[in-house]
């Protein structure tokens, strides 16, 4: 089903009847069926009504609430009362250390891995001396992975493979929008702000996908828990990274998708967003990306993480093993 | 997913209006009494039992047509009434 991305700055989604309208002053830019729309994604100043709300509630739309430059604020949810047992679990895996060590691992080793393969194709395509050092770094990375004996280990290790692997980033952007190194919070250039972006958006999907199959999303096991942070997410995230996000971006850069003037910079803290008419186009690219199939079973990328949220289920679940995504070599 | 075309005939205005009603909640109305839209088989059961809560079977005509994917390509229109599919994503 279609998702519903409201980025119209001032616009309110209201109800009638049975149907979502989205209107900005006289003019309907949106009516449809309810239960049509599969999820709401509000970027900035987009109001809602109540009756609006009301409806989403009890048709269980999932709502994500994002500031205009795609960073989480909330989200909307159906009360719930769904598999308190499940979530017992959850904290009980959390307090065991070496189911913690185990899950991170793995999780680690398939991030890195992804971001190898990644580079690789790159590295194929476009044949160099440059690409051997970086892979070599991310290749001992991988390998010290299996080692590490404790959690701030593997964090110092997935930071240097990450390090070695964006230093190797910047040859694989080839369009005319520059990337000098990864930048976040805030982003300083157009393509540090479409990954954020991009990131951002994944994540907003996975604290959706777990608090639906009744996790909780602020309990992880690699990432830190920390007020706010939804770690189980971010633990979930790693894995599509490289393999949904960079190659989105990668795409749409080096086939000059999007240029220098799609983007602007925010005087108060020198942050570089996208304009909204390039913010709509990135949306639009980005959910035909999550439509697409990653080949091998799943029918589209969406599917994949619907795939990895399950998996993480069952592992705490049952204390079982969980098997990250692996991108095809 | 199928396309179905809905249209009807009742005499009734009050009736006439909560059709439209029910029957805009889950379509697009493409001419004063004539309804369309994608819906899966059992969203269209769930309209067929919306529409039978409101009308009077003595009276009120109704008819739904689900057109298969080849069927639909073939509609021939004349006049502005657009034919629309449901995008994978609406961006506003």
């Amino acid at each position: 089903m279609p998702m519903l991305y409201l980025t119209e700055q001032g616009a309110v989604l209201g109800r009638e009847g049975d149907r979502l309208v989205v209107r900005k002053g006289e003019e309907v830019l949106l009516s449809v069926p309810a239960f049509k729309v599969e999820g709401v994604w509000v970027f900035g100043g987009v109001q809602l009504t109540t009756p609006a709300i009301g409806l989403l509630l009890a048709q269980g739309i999932e709502v994500c609430f994002f500031t205009v430059e795609g960073r989480l604020k909330g989200r909307l949810t159906p009360i719930l009362s769904r598999n308190a047992l499940l979530r017992l679990r959850q904290f009980e895996r959390y307090t065991n250390e070496g189911f913690r060590r185990e899950i991170a691992a793995r999780i680690v080793a398939a991030k890195l891995e992804n971001a190898r393969r990644l580079l690789l194709r790159y590295a194929r395509a476009y044949p160099g001396p440059g690409w051997e050092k970086p892979l070599q770094a991310m290749e001992r990375r991988i390998a010290q992975v299996q080692e590490a004996p404790d959690l701030e280990t593997l964090r110092g290790i997935e930071g240097s493979g990450t390090a070695a692997y964006f230093e190797a980033f910047r040859e694989m952007v080839r369009g005319e929008l520059r990337f000098e190194g990864r930048h976040r919070r805030p982003p300083r250039d157009p393509v540090n702000a479409m990954l954020s972006l991009g990131y951002a958006l994944l994540t907003g999907e996975m604290i959706g996908k777990i608090a639906a199959c009744g996790l909780d999303p602020y309990i992880g096991f690699y990432h830190e828990v920390r007020h706010g942070r939804p770690a189980l997410a971010l633990d979930l995230v790693e894995e599509f990274r490289h393999a949904v996000v960079d190659r989105l971006v990668l795409s749409l850069v080096n086939r000059r998708a999007f240029r220098a003037e799609d983007f602007e910079e925010r005087e108060e803290d020198g942050a570089v967003l996208l304009r909204p008419e390039a913010l709509r186009r990135y949306l639009t690219a980005y959910e035909a990306f999550m439509r697409r199939s990653p080949g091998e079973g799943a029918s589209s990328w969406r599917e994949r993480l619907d795939e990895q949220v399950r998996r993480m289920a069952r592992a705490v679940w049952s204390g079982s093993l969980y098997t990250p995504f692996r991108m095809e070599a | 997913m199928p396309y179905c075309v809905v249209a009807y005939d009742i005499p009734d205005d009050r009736r006439r209006l909560r059709l439209s009603r029910v029957l805009w909640g889950m379509l697009d109305r493409v001419q004063k009494s004539v309804f369309e839209g994608e819906l899966e088989e059992h969203q269209l059961d769930r309209l067929e039992e919306r529409i039978r809560r409101v009308v009077e079977a003595r009276e009120d005509a109704i008819r739904i047509y689900p057109l298969c994917p080849a069927c639909r390509r073939r509609i021939r229109r004349i006049g502005p009434s657009p034919l629309r599919a449901d995008p994978d994503v609406w961006v506003i």
